[in-house]
């Protein structure tokens, strides 16, 4: 049996387990359902997770070394004087050895004899069933293919088999567990915590493996560049070296990335801050609580929209604006610019501002704001001077994790910002961020072995260096400030 | 302007006050008329009406839940910040209606100051949490006028000798009972003529609560003191008169003593005795 089938039908093993387990529970002890110690659930799920779980992890893992061992085991039958050959012509072979075996699967014994029988009759044949093979396959590649084939064969059946045999044992051996003294619910939530544990630590096995990947990949790029003319230098002009141009291979300098990003996000956050900030006053402090409950949720949206779509908002109605407002009043607004993609950025993280702040001013207690009125004190003044000085570290916190939102974000710079890596102070000016030139250094089919491409890398790192210590920082503000009102 | 309808069991002060020396006209601070307080639909108080005289402490006592809060809300207005609460009745405070159309609750708040049950200090240094008050009414002309103010209201809450070396040390850094002496002085800097106080030793340890009453028989001398209280022994420790309040209605109200020693209605009585609240 297939995979896919096989956990099927274990699934289905476990269900039937549970049933039995629950209606022997019941059964335990009918009279006194209080002398069994945990509820019939718990022994249906104890008896369930002997069944299923075993068996289903012996399967995983198998599924997951087996092709090495496949593979290894059908290389080494290989004729000598393909292994011989560089590395990669070994994997040519091999490859053309797995389409081969996915052939011949789908042959009637006749055509097998067939394509045995000639090279070009059996590719022939083959691209009749749906496989393109490059070159007509001789006779040795059809027996690697069919060597192949043989061993997934038995690899299957021997699967098949441990599953079966690892769900009727265990379902045998948690059956004759079953007893009222019998701590299955504690067996069942520990496996639970298992489950949750593994759950949480995926995310953050993740982080760590992108984190080193990129780091690895930065490592490389440095071999060729020096860190110091990375950091320091002010001209970005990473030449493509076309073949046969020793030429140098250009000057990667940060800062001008680096500054167009800054520049960006300050803008962003000079329109994010004021607009978020008043409308959290209004929402917490003002609005009716029906229209804080539309409103809300009104202004989160904003924050789902797929930041491409901000971007087509730069490029098709705030930069032509700009550049119309501009020339009315006689300044050259490149359509491209600074203010146009920090003024839609700064629409786009409104609701961070907003919805956060707005959390952390409702989580001030209405004692302090009953005692402000209680001294005469008038809403506004109560707002001025008690609850925002109160809330001020929370909304910092909440400013930050908008910045690094901000400095982060790439669909809206690639289409308003422009890609020229200008370092200039004038905002009617296109600058380029460091996301842009990610993207635009890794655009296009690309081996990752040239300082043009691994400098992605290089600058990755350095935005993910910049964001993660934004956002520590945010959450250390807003925690301790949460602390204080607990 | 008295209003002499009795709701069923409640007792009209006027009629049954006969504490005070007579023959001089009374002097009462704060007299209210028929109050009823509604949360949305439902009453939570009854036309009460009480009078309350100047330089002395009220207690309202009464089993949880029985409206003392509420109507002590009532006289600096407070009620008005919850959306859902609607208020009947009139109450003179020096006289005037508070409730009077032309009446800015703001202004009846600086002249009505309150205490919480809970000590509910502002997250700014202790000096600036005195000041607060002084500073919104613009009642200081100068930055030394500024602190005069606060260093006296420090002294009549009892607290400037623990405090005088950290005015700029954070007020909630306090202790729980320092707190609340921060919050009455914080009351006391905008010279309220009345402080109201619910439950202000709910929350504090038995020695913070004798330097709190300790302090409210001393602000007795200079001001009106209306005290919500759940502790019997302290109503008739620190009050000169003491008002029941049962489900709503105000039941008896009379001095300290006569409430104590010899209650009219049989729900006193059994409050007192402790035999329901
Ligand atoms: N904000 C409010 N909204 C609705 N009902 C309230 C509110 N505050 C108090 N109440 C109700 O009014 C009644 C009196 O409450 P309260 O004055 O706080 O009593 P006490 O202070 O005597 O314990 C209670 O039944 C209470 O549930
Ligand atoms: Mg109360």
């Amino acid at each position: 049996m297939s995979l896919s089938a096989l956990l099927f039908c274990l699934l289905l093993a476990a269900m039937v387990a549970f049933v039995i387990g629950f209606w022997r529970a019941k059964r335990l002890s009918p009279d006194n359902p209080r002398a069994v110690h945990s509820r019939p659930g718990y022994h249906g799920g104890y008896l369930a997770l002997w069944t299923a779980l075993p068996a289903i992890l012996v399967l995983l893992v198998w599924s997951a070394v087996e092709p090495r061992f496949i593979q290894a085991e059908v290389e080494s039958n290989l004729p000598a004087q393909v292994l011989e050959g560089s590395e990669g012509q070994i994997g040519l072979a091999m490859g053309v050895v797995r389409s081969v075996a996915t052939g011949l699967e789908r042959l009637t014994p006749a055509e097998v004899a067939a394509a045995k029988a000639s090279p070009k009759e059996a590719q022939r044949l083959f691209e009749s069933k749906g496989v393109v093979i490059a070159t007509p396959p001789n006779a040795v590649v059809i027996a690697s293919a069919e060597e192949l084939n043989n061993i997934r064969h038995l690899s299957r059946l021997a699967k098949t088999a441990v599953a079966a045999f690892l769900a009727i044992f265990g379902f045998i051996f948690a059956f004759r567990k079953l007893s009222p003294n019998l701590r299955a619910r504690n067996r069942v939530e520990q496996v639970v915590i298992l489950a949750l544990m593994a759950a949480s630590s995926v995310a953050i096995m993740t982080t760590v493996g992108i984190v080193l990947s990129v780091l690895f990949e930065s490592v490389e790029f440095f071999k060729h560049v020096s860190i110091i003319d990375f950091l320091t230098g002010t001209i970005w002009d990473p030449r493509f070296a076309s073949a046969g141009d020793a030429g140098g291979q250009g000057q990667f300098g940060l800062l001008p990335l680096m500054w167009g990003t800054l520049y960006i996000s300050i803008v962003a956050l000079v329109v994010a801050v004021p607009i978020g900030l008043l409308a959290a006053i209004y929402m917490s402090e003002y609005a009716h609580p029906k229209v804080r409950a539309t409103v809300k949720p009104a202004l989160e949206m904003l924050a789902g929209i797929p930041t491409i779509v901000y971007g087509f908002f730069a490029v098709v109605t705030v930069g032509p604006f700009l550049n119309f407002v501009g020339s009315e009043i006689g300044l050259v607004i490149q359509p491209t610019s600074v203010l146009t993609a920090g003024i839609v950025m700064g629409i786009m993280i409104i609701p961070f501002v907003s919805s956060l702040s707005d959390d952390i001013i409702s989580a001030i207690p209405n004692a302090l704001r009953e005692g402000s009125y209680g001294l005469g004190a008038t809403q506004s003044e109560t707002i001025k001077r008690v609850v925002l000085p109160a809330a001020l570290p929370g909304i910092v916190g909440a400013i930050l994790l908008a910045a690094s939102r901000a400095i982060g974000e790439t669909m809206i710079v690639v289409l308003a910002a422009g890609i020229a890596a200008n370092l200039t102070l004038n905002p009617a000016e296109s600058v380029t961020t460091i996301t842009v030139k990610i993207v635009s250094q890794l655009t296009g089919d690309l081996e990752f072995n040239t300082p043009q491409t691994l400098v992605a890398f290089a600058l990755g790192f350095t935005l993910f260096i910049l964001t993660l210590g934004l956002n520590v920082y945010a959450l250390y503000i807003v925690r301790k400030y949460r602390e204080q009102y607990e | 302007m008295v209003d002499f309808s009795i709701e069923p069991g409640a007792l009209n002060s006027s009629l049954a006050a006969p504490a005070l020396p007579t023959g001089q006209p009374v002097d009462y601070k704060i007299t209210a008329r028929n109050v009823s307080v509604f949360y949305g639909e439902k009453q939570a108080l009854f036309s009460v009406g009480i009078d309350i005289p100047d330089r002395s402490v009220m207690a309202f006592i009464g089993p949880s839940g029985c409206g003392k809060s509420t109507f002590l809300r009532c006289f600096n207005r407070m009620n008005d910040t919850i959306a859902s609460a609607r208020v009947k009745g009139e109450i003179l405070v020096q006289g005037k209606n508070i409730y009077g159309p032309d009446v800015d609750p703001v202004q009846v708040r600086a002249r009505v100051g309150m205490v919480f049950q809970k000590p509910n200090p502002f997250p700014k240094t202790i000096f600036e949490n005195v000041a607060y008050g002084p500073r919104i009414h613009g009642l200081a002309k100068s930055k030394g006028d500024l602190e005069e103010i606060v260093v006296k209201s420090l002294q009549r809450a009892g607290l400037f000798n623990e405090v005088k070396d950290r005015l700029d040390g954070e007020g909630t850094g306090l202790s729980g009972g320092q707190q609340q002496r921060l919050c009455i002085a914080r009351a006391i800097a905008v010279s309220p003529e009345v402080i109201l106080m619910d439950e202000p030793c709910s929350a504090l340890d038995p020695i913070a609560t004798a330097k709190i009453e300790e302090l409210i028989d001393e602000l007795r001398e200079n001001y009106c003191i209306v005290i919500v209280t759940h502790n019997m022994q302290q109503a008739a420790r620190v009050s000169q008169r003491t008002a029941f309040f049962h489900l709503g209605y105000l039941v008896e109200e009379d001095t300290t003593d006569q409430i104590f020693m010899n209650p009219k209605d049989k729900r006193t009585q059994d409050y007192i005795t402790g035999r329901f609240g």
